[in-house]
C-alpha cells in the first residue's frame, strides 16, 4: 500500500476540497481537488494532490490548478488535471501538461439497432468481425496505407483526410471536437523520429486501456436531451477510445527534452522536470504547440479510420449499410490536449492556454465552438468507464465555463497501478465475471486484460456522480458494455 | 526495460541482429540516463526491433558512446509497450556496492 498523503485539504462544499496556496513555497495559486469523501479517501493513496500542488507552480497560472474526480498519479501532472495560463501575462504552455498520448480521446456512435435484436450470437458475431476488422495490440500496424505525402497531410487536415478518402461524412467532422482539424499544425516542427514511429499506425488502435466496446444504453437521466440526441433505452452503441499512437509519443518525448533547457533560460523554477514549459509567446512553446496539434490531428484521423473500420464491420454482420443501421457520430472529444480558448476571469476576456490531462472538454449550451445541433443542450462529454461497470454520455454546463475552463473528468481513473494489477487479478477468474454480467471480451493479449480489470479501476459512477452533482457537467445517459475489443 | 517490453530471447542464434550506434550529450548524469534509454526505446520502435547487448565504449556524466544490439521485433514475445521514459521522481543515488538509479517509465 502506498504512503498516504497527508496534505492540507479544506473543504469548500461536498464535491470541491482546496490545497491552499500556503501548502507550499512557490504556489502561485490555490489546489481545487473536485471529489466526494469517499473518492477523497482513494485520491489520498496516491502522490497525486502532491502533483495538483506543483502544477500550481506554473508562471501564469490562473485562479487555480485544478483536478477531477477522476484524478491519479501522474508523471509530473497529475491524470485528471486541468491547469489554465494567461498568456498575456507570462502563461506557459508545458508538454508534460498534455501527456505523451496527444489527443487521447474517445467517440461515441448511435446505431439503430436494439439490444433484443442482437444479444446472444449476434454479438458474438459482431465482436469476433470487429476483432479481425480492427486492427489491436502493441505495434499494430493499419491496413488503411499512407504515403509519406499523405501523412503530411493528415497533420494538417485531421480527420478531413479520411472523409476525403471516403472514410467519412461531412457530418462526422461536424460532430468532432474543433472539426477533427485543429488549426496551427507545423509539420516541420515534428522530427523524423515521431514520423518513423507513426508510421503505418494510422488506423489502429493501439494497447493499454484503449478499446473498442459494443455497449446498450441502460439509464436516461434527460428524456428531453436523449430525444435531441436519438437516444433511448435499450439502444446499442460504440465507443472508440484511442490516441496518437507512437507519433504522439515522441512529440512529447522530444519537447519534453527540449523545454527542460527552457527552465533555466526563462528563469523558471518547478518541482518536477517532468513540469518542464516554456511561455506560450517563445519560440520553444511555438514549436511544441506546432507539433501537438499535428499529433492531435493524427488522433482524430486515427479515430475516423477506427470508425470507418467499424462500421464495415457490422455492415458485413447486418448485410446493410452503416447509413440504414443509423451508425451516425455522436461526438469525439480529446481528453489530452493543450488549447487556446477565451475564458472571463475576473469579469474580463482572458486568452489563455487550458492544458487537459486526463480531463475533457465541457462547453455550456450556447457556446460558439459548438456545432448548432448541441448548442441547446451543451458539448456531449464522453465518459469511458471500465471494462465491467458503465460509461456515461453527459454534457457540458455553464457552471463548467465559469469554475473550471469549460472541463470535465474525463474517465473512471485507475485505482491500482497495472503491475499490481497483474499481481493480483486471475485472468481466468476476470473473464469468468465478465462473462456471468453478459460482456465479452475479444483481446490480442492476457496481460491487457488483466491490467485493465474492473478493480484497478476508481467507480466511474460515483466521478460521474460529482461531477453531475458538482454542476461541471450533467448526466445524459448511461451505457453498460456487452464487448470489449483491446489490443 | 526491454525485458519490460519483451519475453528476454533465450538465444540470438540464427536471427537478424542489428547493431547501432549512440553518442549522447546531456546536462548532467541523471539527464543523460533519460537521454540514453529514451533514444533507445524511440529507436527500437521506429526501427522495430528489441535490444538485447548493450556495449559501453566511453561514458562521462555528461557523455555516452555505446553500442546496441537488437533482433527484430517479430522474432521476439511482446509483452507490453513503454510509451516513454520520464524525468518524474529522477534519481541515481551511490549505494555501498555502486550505484542505484530509480526511472519511472509511461506504460
Amino acid at each position: 500500500m502506498a504512503e498516504l498523503w497527508e496534505g492540507s485539504l479544506e473543504k469548500i462544499d461536498d464535491y470541491r476540497w482546496r490545497i491552499p496556496k500556503s501548502y507550499k513555497p512557490g504556489m502561485r495559486v490555490p489546489g481545487i481537488i473536485y471529489a466526494d469523501e469517499k473518492l477523497l479517501k482513494d485520491i489520498r493513496h496516491d502522490k497525486a494532490a502532491e502533483q495538483v500542488a506543483n502544477v500550481a507552480f506554473l508562471p501564469g497560472i490562473v485562479n487555480a490548478s485544478l483536478a477531477m474526480p477522476d484524478i491519479h498519479w501522474g508523471y509530473g501532472f497529475p491524470i485528471g488535471g486541468v491547469a489554465a495560463t494567461d498568456i498575456e501575462n507570462g502563461g506557459v504552455v508545458s508538454p508534460g501538461g498534455v501527456g505523451f498520448d496527444i489527443n487521447c480521446g474517445v467517440r461515441l456512435v448511435r446505431t439503430n439497432l436494439q439490444y433484443e435484436e442482437i444479444k446472444g450470437k449476434k454479438i458474438e458475431e459482431l465482436a469476433n468481425r470487429l476483432f479481425s476488422d480492427v486492427p489491436s495490440g502493441v505495434g499494430s500496424k493499419g491496413e488503411i496505407r499512407v504515403t509519406s505525402k499523405e501523412e503530411r497531410g493528415i497533420l494538417i487536415k485531421g480527420s478531413g483526410w479520411a472523409v476525403s478518402k471516403g472514410y467519412g461524412t461531412e457530418e462526422d467532422l461536424e460532430c468532432t471536437e474543433e472539426n477533427g482539424a485543429i488549426k496551427g499544425a507545423d509539420p516541420e516542427a515534428v522530427s523524423e523520429r515521431a514520423y518513423e514511429r507513426g508510421k503505418a499506425q494510422s488506423g489502429t488502435l493501439g494497447s493499454g486501456n484503449h478499446f473498442l466496446e459494443i455497449q446498450v444504453i441502460d439509464q436516461l437521466y434527460g428524456r428531453q436531451d436523449c430525444d435531441e440526441l436519438g437516444l433511448d433505452l435499450g439502444q446499442v452503441v460504440l465507443m472508440i477510445h484511442s490516441g496518437s499512437r507512437g507519433f504522439g509519443y515522441q512529440i512529447c518525448d522530444d519537447y519534453v527534452k527540449n523545454m527542460i533547457h527552457c527552465l533555466q533560460k526563462y528563469n523558471i523554477s518547478v518541482p518536477d522536470r517532468q513540469l518542464a514549459c516554456a511561455p506560450v509567446n517563445s519560440p520553444e512553446a511555438k514549436q511544441y504547440l506546432g507539433a501537438m496539434r499535428c499529433a492531435a490531428n493524427y488522433a482524430w484521423n486515427n479515430r475516423q479510420c477506427l470508425m470507418h473500420l467499424a462500421r464495415k464491420a457490422f455492415e458485413k454482420v447486418f448485410f446493410k449499410s452503416w447509413q440504414d443501421l443509423g451508425m451516425f457520430l455522436i461526438y469525439d472529444v480529446a481528453h489530452n490536449i493543450a488549447k487556446i480558448e477565451k475564458h472571463i476571469i475576473d469579469g474580463k476576456e482572458r486568452v489563455l492556454c487550458v492544458h487537459r490531462k486526463g480531463a475533457t472538454r465541457a462547453f455550456g449550451p450556447g457556446h460558439p465552438a459548438l456545432p448548432e445541433r448541441y448548442k441547446k443542450i451543451g458539448q456531449p462529454v464522453i465518459i469511458p468507464g471500465d471494462m465491467g461497470r458503465n460509461s456515461y454520455l453527459l454534457a457540458g454546463t455553464q457552471k463548467a465555463m465559469e469554475e473550471t475552463f469549460g472541463s470535465t473528468c474525463h474517465g473512471a481513473g485507475r485505482l491500482k497501478s497495472r503491475s499490481a494489477a497483474l499481481r493480483s487479478v486471475n485472468f481466468n477468474v476476470l473473464l469468468k465475471e465478465l462473462e456471468s454480467k453478459g460482456i465479452m471480451i475479444r483481446a490480442s493479449g492476457r496481460g491487457t486484460v488483466v491490467e485493465e480489470a474492473p478493480e484497478a479501476y476508481k467507480d466511474v459512477n460515483e466521478v460521474v456522480n460529482v461531477v453531475h452533482n458538482a454542476g461541471i457537467a450533467k448526466r445524459v445517459c448511461r451505457m453498460r458494455p456487452l464487448a470489449v475489443i483491446k489490443g | 526495460m526491454f525485458d519490460i517490453i519483451a519475453e528476454p530471447p533465450v538465444s540470438v542464434q540464427g536471427k537478424q541482429i542489428t547493431k547501432t550506434n549512440v553518442d549522447l550529450k546531456a546536462d548532467n548524469s541523471e539527464e543523460l540516463l533519460v537521454a540514453w534509454l529514451s533514444e533507445l526505446l524511440s529507436f527500437s520502435y521506429a526501427k522495430e526491433l528489441i535490444f538485447y547487448g548493450f556495449e559501453i565504449k566511453q561514458m562521462d556524466k555528461n557523455s555516452l558512446q555505446a553500442e546496441a544490439s537488437g533482433i527484430n521485433t517479430e522474432d521476439c514475445e511482446i509483452k507490453t509497450e513503454i510509451k516513454a521514459v520520464t524525468y518524474h521522481e529522477l534519481k541515481i543515488e551511490k549505494t555501498g556496492s555502486g550505484w542505484q538509479a530509480q526511472i519511472i517509465f509511461d506504460v
